[in-house]
């Protein structure tokens, strides 16, 4: 039941047009992915126009998975070249791959990311349909106390993970922690640590701190490391050692 | 991720500067814990006002737990890894001042100026000496990126002064 309509689908994709509106929406999705801030969701939405024309709904939605998989890998690029994650799903790309950058690996990375992409993309998605069915029933029966568990079970071990130092990986836990209060208490409304601006009831947003925390800090920290000399071009491959927070 | 790239072998900072960055942490700890029991409601763990007081004593308690350790690793005098040489101090400044006016110039002057002028000025900042191929790349760049957005993507962004 489930491969017949598996294998169906397959049948419909596998037609030269549907095919090349996967391959146009993959260009399209990575294209607009690369730029930071602009993550698989936003580019689907960006890119909602282009569907206006087509007459078919199953093209269409060939061609917005192109999309959606081509941002997702996008957001990959400047991760892997310039330390610089687009949207948080890229954040753990950036570290790993722009290590291998760093060593002068930027081709074989980039390659990684892309073929990974591909052959993940295509066994998660082949995956999903056989587990589709149990793995909804068993969301269903997450609570909010599973997710106040998994959320402590994740910083927890990010600050014990990251860094030699633990109270530098709790010094940053807890900054992050103070940015993420910010705003207006999703349950009394109540404003914290807004300091009496009101644009920042909405809190800071993910895009900007990442932006900010990465871009703007890479660039502060390889001006401050001293590699820049007056007249020549900085080496990125000589450099000593990641970013490393904490 | 270590290289034998022995001349750039990192020399500890001044210990005045872990001392200032513990002064730090307690401030900005001080600062949450008046901030979040400044806030309206009851403290109770349900309440807006118990996370942001928590967090408060948690930035003091990680402030005197890393003063501590500074105080007793410069007291026993062992060499400390942990914090890097600096270089490059004033165009550190200069490229944080050149951001902080960005922020500001990019409303009243538009995205395409500020951002072609701010490129320009970083790359200065930066140590680059070819100051017309930075102008060149600056104004097309930006002008390149505001198009892109704000035609091909409908993103608005700032037009400020020029006839964009």
């Amino acid at each position: 039941m489930i491969l017949d309509d598996l294998l169906g689908g397959f049948a419909t994709v596998l037609t030269p047009g549907n095919l090349l509106f996967a391959a146009l929406g993959v260009t399209l999705g990575t294209l607009v992915g690369v730029l930071p801030g602009i993550g698989p969701a936003v580019t689907i939405a960006l890119l909602l126009p282009v569907t206006f024309q087509m007459d078919e709904p199953a093209g269409a939605f060939i061609l917005f998975a192109g999309i959606y998989y081509g941002a997702m890998y996008g957001g990959s690029t400047t991760s892997i070249l310039l330390n610089t994650p687009g949207e948080s799903a890229s954040v753990a790309t950036a570290m790993e791959g722009h290590l291998m950058a760093k060593a002068g690996r930027a081709r074989q990375a980039l390659a990684t990311a892309a073929i990974g992409s591909f052959v993940a993309g295509t066994i998660s998605t082949l995956l999903l349909t056989v587990v589709a069915v149990p793995l909804g029933r068993l969301a269903s029966t997450v609570t909010a106390a599973d997710y106040a568990a998994l959320m402590v079970l994740s910083l927890v071990s990010v600050t014990a993970l990251v860094g030699r130092s633990m109270v530098r990986g709790l010094l940053s836990l807890a900054l992050g922690m103070t940015i993420g209060i910010i705003g207006l208490d999703a349950l009394s409304g109540q404003p914290r640590l807004t300091f009496g601006q009101p644009v920042l009831f909405d809190g800071i947003d993910e895009v900007t701190l990442i932006i900010g925390l990465y871009a703007i800090g890479e660039t502060l920290y390889v001006l401050v490391k001293g590699r820049t000399r007056p007249g020549r071009l900085a080496e990125l491959r000589r450099r000593r050692r990641a970013a490393s927070p904490g | 991720m270590t290289s034998p790239d022995v001349e750039e072998a990192t020399r500890p900072a001044a210990s005045w500067a872990q001392l200032a960055f513990a002064a730090v942490i307690l401030l900005l700890g001080a600062l949450v814990l008046t901030e979040g029991l400044g806030v309206r409601g009851d403290l109770s763990p349900q309440g807006p006002r118990f996370f942001p007081t928590a967090l408060g004593v948690l930035w003091l308690v990680l402030g005197v737990l890393y003063l501590a350790s500074r105080i007793r690793s410069v007291a026993s005098g062992a060499p400390d890894d942990s914090t890097e040489r600096l270089a490059h101090g004033k165009r550190l400044a200069v490229l944080a001042v050149l951001l902080v006016v960005y922020v500001y110039v990019l409303y009243p002057l538009g995205y395409a100026l500020s951002t072609a002028l701010f490129f320009i000025g970083a790359a200065a900042a930066l140590g680059s000496t070819h100051y017309r191929r930075d102008m060149v790349v600056g104004v097309l760049l930006s002008l390149a990126v505001y198009f892109v957005f704000s035609r091909m993507l409908g993103i608005s962004l700032p037009s400020g002064v020029l006839p964009l």
